[in-house]
């Protein structure tokens, strides 16, 4: 568990450095979302219908748009062989920068959500379900995202190609997420879309620290 | 392939790592399959087009039926061969199969691409729109990025080992994927007609339909093996020609 | 291709009860996909083997014409 927290710790700092990075982020997402009247009208009934999905969709690219760099600066400074090398396991490694990843990029997101969903005008009572879908579904989208990154270091324009390689895994993430929302809608029950958000991020939790340990030790080699 | 020697010895799938071996296998093995496409896909087309009844339901229009179902059932092999492949590839260490991945997934796309376009003209005049987002049909669309993204990444790298190792793992994340994806779509929305011919209960289909369908699965996969084969020698051949470069540039 | 000429050819091909406008593209899609991608393979092929045994050639020829002044200086 040790370079489990040492990694955390270490990365949070770094982030902190960089906080203004983290507020690019967060600020594309919100402008991303709060654009959408302008481009299709603002009629009330019609902002509620495609609310959801929309903060959804802005969500996934926010936490694309700083994926690529996750390992990025390690492996350009050769710190990512140190870490292969060392014997710690990589995947505890890969864990906590996964976690501070969500931290730093997943977590305000899911925070100023339901702001935006007000002024798209969502009901409040399907706000919750919004924010417990975001709450499951982010870390799941920053794990998979960390497979792309890892995979694509070395190759060139690794930034656009983990988009290209990482978009089509988040669907099933982005269906049941905005399915927990719509359901709550509409007044159906939100447990069963969240329950199987919640399985697919465990399935995440176990399967992509693995992934992405093998694609790193490929990348230092 | 030596894909089939999964529980032996790792001894027994070397034997077939070597180039020159395959080499030889596949030139006799190409024929063969060469022949077995062109009557498949004669008798299949002949059975296909005008010798089989129209649907009473769908009338002729079921004919695109024999290059869409075809297509179809390729689409999903493919990337199961490539995901068998790249699990061999990373645990086996085996040249062959990173080979192999890389060969089969512009085919793979394209049976998808076919399967796609084909279920798109079939569609205009069955559901009166070009494109549905049916469950079906998105999740084929999502395997067909999965096939791009696994040519994109194959080809991002400058050293073509390192392109074929995370390609592999790729492929195998996407395969743990795709069943996920279909689930959800399939509880997403739905329109598209269930399969009529792998079904626990046998198949519901017409004989005189079957039959054709059949033949153009065969010549689809003896297609397949043969352009595979081809892409895999170009393939060593292009391995050797950066070899003897590299020696003459280092010698 | 033009529109004329696209209704002179589906009018020669049997017109499929009225849906020949989409049984004949799907056929013709497919054709022309499978094709390309043959066409491809085999040139490359070709033309990767045609090089490869070019350079081992040229690389024969090279060696065999150093060994024997190597030997001669060794003599």
């Amino acid at each position: 568990m040790r370079p489990f927290f040492a990694t955390l710790r270490r990365e949070l700092r770094l982030a902190q450095r960089q906080s203004s990075d983290i507020l690019v982020a967060l600020l594309f997402f919100v402008l991303a979302v709060l654009i959408l009247p302008f481009g299709v009208g603002p009629a009330p009934d019609l902002l509620r219908a495609v609310a959801p999905g929309v903060i959804w969709v802005m969500a996934l690219l926010a936490a694309l748009l700083s994926m690529d760099r996750l390992f990025l600066i390690d492996h350009e400074d050769g710190s990512l062989e140190q870490i292969v090398l060392s014997p710690h396991p990589l995947e505890s490694v890969v864990l906590a920068k996964c976690l501070a990843h969500w931290l730093t990029a997943g977590l305000p997101v899911v925070i100023v959500a339901p702001l935006l969903g007000l002024m798209l005008n969502m009901d409040t009572a399907s706000l919750i379900p919004l924010v417990g879908a975001l709450a499951l579904g982010t870390p799941t989208l920053t794990l998979l995202g960390a497979i792309g990154a890892a995979l694509v270091l070395g190759a060139r324009r690794g930034g656009v190609l983990v988009s290209l390689l990482v978009l089509p895994l988040y669907i099933p993430v982005l269906i049941f997420g905005v399915a927990a929302t719509d359901a709550a809608i509409h007044d159906l029950p939100v447990r069963p879309h969240l329950l199987i958000e919640a399985a697919i991020l465990l399935a995440a939790l176990a399967l992509a620290p693995w992934a992405c340990a093998g694609a790193l030790r490929h990348a230092a080699e | 392939m030596g894909l089939k020697d999964r529980n032996r010895p790792a001894a027994t799938m070397h034997r077939y790592a070597n180039p020159a071996r395959f080499l030889r296998l596949a030139r006799a093995v190409q024929p063969w399959a060469a022949v077995l496409t062109i009557i498949c896909l004669g008798a299949g087309l002949y059975l296909g087009l005008f010798a089989s009844p129209a649907d009473y339901q769908q009338g002729e229009s079921v004919r695109i039926m024999y290059v869409h179902v075809p297509a179809a059932w390729m689409a999903l092999f493919v990337y199961t061969s490539m995901a068998a492949a790249s699990f061999a590839a990373l645990v086996w260490k085996h040249p062959l199969a990173d080979l192999f991945a890389k060969a089969a997934a512009p085919i793979g796309a394209g049976f998808t691409l076919i399967a796609l376009a084909t279920g798109s003209l079939w569609g205009k005049p069955m559901w009166g729109a070009w494109w549905v987002w049916d469950s079906r049909l998105t999740s084929v669309l999502v395997l067909f990025f999965l096939y791009l993204g696994h040519i994109a990444l194959t080809n991002a790298f400058d050293e073509p080992t390192r392109g074929a190792r995370a390609a592999a793992i790729l492929a195998l994340v996407g395969f743990v994927n795709v069943p996920i994806i279909k689930f959800s779509v399939d509880w997403w929305n739905t329109l598209h007609q269930p399969s009529s011919v792998l079904r626990l209960d046998g198949p519901t289909i017409d004989p005189s339909m079957l039959w054709p369908l059949l033949l153009m699965g065969v010549a689809f996969t003896g297609y397949f093996l043969c352009v595979v084969i081809l892409r895999m020698r170009a393939e060593i051949a292009a391995r050797r020609i950066r070899a003897l470069r590299y020696s003459r540039a280092a010698g | 291709m033009s529109d004329a000429s696209l209704d002179s050819l589906l009018a020669v091909l049997p017109d499929m009860g009225g849906y020949g406008a989409y049984v004949w593209p799907a056929f013709a899609i497919a054709a022309l996909v499978l094709i390309g991608l043959l066409v491809q393979s085999l040139v490359s092929a070709r033309r990767n083997e045609a090089e490869a045994a070019t350079l081992r050639a040229e690389r024969a020829a090279a060696s065999a014409a150093t060994e024997p002044r190597e030997a001669g200086h060794g003599a």
